[in-house]
């Protein structure tokens, strides 16, 4: 069972290059860096050989996207955690410690 | 730690907050009920559809996802919150799943709900790692 069995159910033509769109980017999506657009490649790939094979219905995989879309925000934040904590524990500091030392520098100066 | 302050205030609101051992435990704690939610309602010897136990299952996990909300909104961190909504998103995503085959799930339609949940938790709690002053016993 494939995917491509699936995807050449849909017989409108002018669907032709979201079909192709979508076979690219789901196995460009499967050796991706980011683990979880890996996951969520693989995760979408069995479902969709599930649905092909009536295991799971439409309604299943639509669950596992809505899922997924969610699960997308919850990395996004845990990129923006990841930044602004870095910023926090680096820049905050160093800016801070900065204006401590050019009070001290201004004050021998003057 | 005045001027952090500031600098803070001068980036626009609350800063990301340090790591916090309850809000990690919460998280752990919402993964463990979610996936029993999802097993307790999947086919397996003994086991039978029954509505009422749902409701009160499903409303059990809800009073959890509460707790732990009430709680991350004591630490003025907008994405920590967030990130609890959004789990309890993917909850209400499973339980309108089952509720509507108004069945136990199969073994497959089981598996495809747990490893979707697992894997969202999964970055939830490493987005509370990665906040400052993290515990190196709480974290991978």
């Amino acid at each position: 069972m494939s995917i491509n069995n699936l995807l050449n159910e849909i017989k409108d033509e002018s669907l032709n290059e979201l079909k192709l769109e979508f076979d690219s980017l789901l196995k460009t999506a499967k050796t991706d860096n980011v683990q979880y657009i890996q996951n969520a490649a693989h995760q979408l790939e069995e479902a969709l050989v599930y649905l092909e094979e009536g295991k799971l219905s439409i309604e299943d995989v639509e669950t596992l996207l809505r899922k997924q879309l969610i699960h997308a925000q919850i990395e996004a934040n845990k990129s923006a955690i990841e930044v602004q904590a870095r910023i926090q524990k680096t820049a905050l500091r160093l800016l801070s410690l900065s204006l401590v030392f050019i009070k001290e520098i201004g004050k021998r100066i003057l | 730690m005045k001027n952090i302050v500031f600098i803070c205030l001068f980036l626009g609101g609350c800063c990301i907050s340090a790591f916090n051992p309850q809000s990690q435990i919460n998280v752990m704690n919402l993964k463990d009920s979610h996936l029993a939610f999802i097993s307790e309602f999947t086919e397996k010897e003994n086991n039978i559809w029954e509505l009422q136990k749902f409701e009160t299952q499903k409303e059990l996990v809800n009073m959890d996802f509460q707790k732990a909300l009430e709680h991350s909104q004591t630490m003025c961190d907008k994405l920590r919150t967030k990130n609890i909504e959004l789990l309890r998103d993917t909850f209400q995503e499973d339980e309108n799943n089952i509720r509507k085959k108004d069945r136990l799930l199969t073994e497959i339609e089981s598996k495809i709900l747990s490893n979707s949940t697992s894997q969202a938790y999964e970055s939830a709690l490493a987005a509370e790692c990665a906040r400052n002053n993290k515990m190196e016993g709480m974290c991978k």
